[in-house]
């Protein structure tokens, strides 16, 4: 099997690991280099010789070196692992199927289990070595996408957890496209646009969420480099305050000369009823969240190879 | 005499059609069977469910005993199966499809598959996309054979071919089940070529089984007859009739008899000896007959 599976797929391993290796000799050549570039130039500005106001130059000059990578490697981080479920995930039962070589492959001395269980394995495992290979990418590449370090919560996307997680949710997403639909350009479809989606999803609605965040009613007790996912006013009931009562209530603050003795969220609190509140994810929790994002798209993950291998065993050949 | 093959009372639905219907018959082990049948009656699926690439709704298909439901690699280790599109992996030379026939397989004769692909002037080296249609037969009768299989399951192993392609790999088929001692179970719609080939014959007509024995004593037990209508009874009282088609002034059936059976000569009736042919479209006749009656 592992010969067959090599054999079956060297072609798309070949193409990956191009793909890989040019992104990663961009991303090394250029990330190493752009340091001592910035260097030069005096920036990050308003840190050394150059004041602040007069980095303008400087820094077109920097992106004038650096500038196309900024908007295609996160681009392309994001991009590559989750190509993986209509590329290598969708095709892997489905053109058994519609070649019909189901017919030869599943009439050999192998069960069906143990065929898709070993391409299975070792497709992961060639994941696992890509997406360590990408987030190291990643890292180095940092300076040449950004002068100034990116913030921790924008980096999560580049983490080598979110990488290989999406990366092996998308392989099982396309294989039971695959397996569901049988038709290498359906299965190709429904897994871009469902990976697409899940991922859209995950970034907007779960990452903020999936590890419950700290909710503060004050503005002085959240960390400088803390992620603050939301924040806004809401009143003694703990529902949220609509926008409008909120700039008659900010009107009457300015009207009512307390700027001097209240700041704005005691005067709002005091003498409108409306509180502060803010949820944010600490620093500390970087690798957290991380994790639970990756546990997250594992479990999914699973759950699709055991519906996949459930359809291969059952439905006729 | 021991059973290569006994399907018991398989079914299998599709929606609600009945692909099969209580289909039963046996084969003895070391047979050439012809399994012969209309296009949907359920040859393909037969031979599907018994190495467990499709399942049945109810009964069961045994291989030397054993159910591709309960035990499906045995089954697979002991049989060798074309698929009627006889499907091999284009981007492969040859050479890495008997490779592959090694790689998944416990019981692998390499050197027995190389030889019969080089027989038929095929080298390893070239690319199963560049070749014919029936050098591609060969290929997946060479994969099929290197199990050294004790049941042959081939679907349609003649379709698409030309005829000396045909003759060839039917030339194969008998050297290699001599050879090996192998029971073969094929397809086909070419009686002429069942004739030649095999030596067990099945009708099978939409889904059930109309026929199952040795060529010889169906084809011996079974006479052609015209008469004038007036022989109807007659007929019927020394035979029974398989399908008869009635004309104004003739009658000509194709009937059964057992034993030896004296007819009046001369006023019009004429017997003879049934050929196989004539056999097989009578039994499809009436299976089809029987099927748009109910």
């Amino acid at each position: 099997m592992i010969w067959l599976t090599y054999r079956q797929h060297r072609a798309e391993a070949l193409v990956a690991a191009v793909l890989l290796a040019l992104v990663g000799l961009v991303g090394v050549v250029e990330g190493l280099r752009a340091p001592a570039v910035a260097a030069s130039l005096g920036l990050p500005c308003g840190t050394g010789s150059i004041l602040p106001g007069t980095c303008q130059g400087p820094l077109d000059q920097f992106r004038r070196e650096f500038g196309w990578l900024s908007p295609t490697l996160p681009f392309l981080f994001i991009l590559l692992p989750a190509l993986v479920g209509p590329f290598l995930g969708a095709p892997l039962v489905a053109r058994e199927h519609e070649f019909r070589t189901s017919l030869l492959v599943w009439s050999q001395g192998v069960t069906r289990t143990r065929w898709l269980a070993t391409k299975l394995l070792l497709f992961g495992t060639a994941l696992l070595a890509g997406a360590i290979l990408l987030a190291a990418v990643a890292q180095v590449a940092e300076p040449a996408v950004s002068v100034t370090p990116m913030i921790w919560y924008q980096r999560i996307e580049w983490s080598f957890p979110v990488m290989v997680g999406t990366a092996l949710f998308a392989l099982a997403l396309g294989v039971f496209a695959g397996a569901l639909t049988r038709r290498v350009l359906a299965a190709m479809l429904i897994a871009l646009v469902a990976v697409g989606l899940a991922r859209a999803g995950v970034v907007t609605q779960l990452r903020p969420a999936l590890v419950a965040p700290i909710v503060t009613s004050s503005r002085r007790t959240i960390p400088p480099d803390a992620w603050i996912v939301s924040s806004g006013y809401v009143d003694a009931d703990g529902r949220a305050v609509p926008i409008e009562r909120l700039i008659a209530a900010n009107n009457e603050f300015f009207r009512s000369g307390s700027q001097r003795s209240y700041n704005s969220d005691d005067y709002l609190a005091e003498k409108q009823g409306l509180y502060f509140r803010a949820a944010y994810q600490p620093k500390e929790r970087e690798g957290i969240i991380e994790t639970a994002e990756l546990g997250l798209y594992v479990s999914i993950a699973l759950a699709l190879v055991a519906a996949s291998l459930w359809l291969v065993r059952r439905r006729p050949a | 005499m021991s059973l290569a093959f006994e399907a018991i009372d398989v079914t299998k639905k599709f929606g609600r059609v009945r692909a099969l219907d209580a289909c039963t018959f046996s084969v003895p082990a070391g047979r050439i069977v012809g399994l012969v049948g209309p296009n949907g009656a359920g040859k393909t699926t037969l031979l599907h469910i018994a190495i467990g690439l499709n399942a049945p709704t109810a009964g069961r298909v045994e291989v030397f005993g054993t159910s591709a439901a309960e035990d499906v690699l045995t089954v697979l280790s002991r049989v060798g199966f074309v698929a009627q599109e006889r499907p091999l992996y284009r981007g492969f030379t040859v050479g890495e499809t008997l490779e592959l026939g090694r790689r998944l397989n416990a019981r692998w004769d390499a050197a027995y598959a190389r030889r019969w692909v080089e027989n038929a002037g095929i080298a390893l080296e070239q690319r199963v996309e560049t070749l014919s249609g029936g050098e591609r037969a060969q290929v997946a009768l060479s994969l099929a054979l290197g199990k050294r299989p004790a049941l042959l399951l081939l679907d349609e192993p003649l379709g698409g071919l030309d005829p000396l392609a045909r003759r060839a790999l039917l030339q194969e088929l008998m050297s290699a089940s001599t050879e090996s001692e192998a029971t073969v179970i094929l397809t086909s719609h070419e009686i002429a070529a069942i004739e030649r080939t095999c030596d067990y014959l099945v009708i099978l007509g939409r889904g059930r089984v109309e026929l199952a024995g040795d060529i010889e004593a169906v084809v011996g037990a079974h006479l052609s007859i015209t008469a004038p209508p007036r022989y109807e009874d007659l007929i019927k009282s020394r035979a029974t009739i398989v399908d008869a088609q009635r004309a104004e002034r003739q009658i000509s059936a194709l009937v059964r008899v057992s034993g030896d059976v004296q007819w009046p000569t001369g006023n019009g009736l004429e017997v003879r000896p049934a050929n196989l042919e004539e056999l097989v479209l009578a039994y499809l006749r009436r299976a089809r007959a029987e099927r748009t009656a109910k």
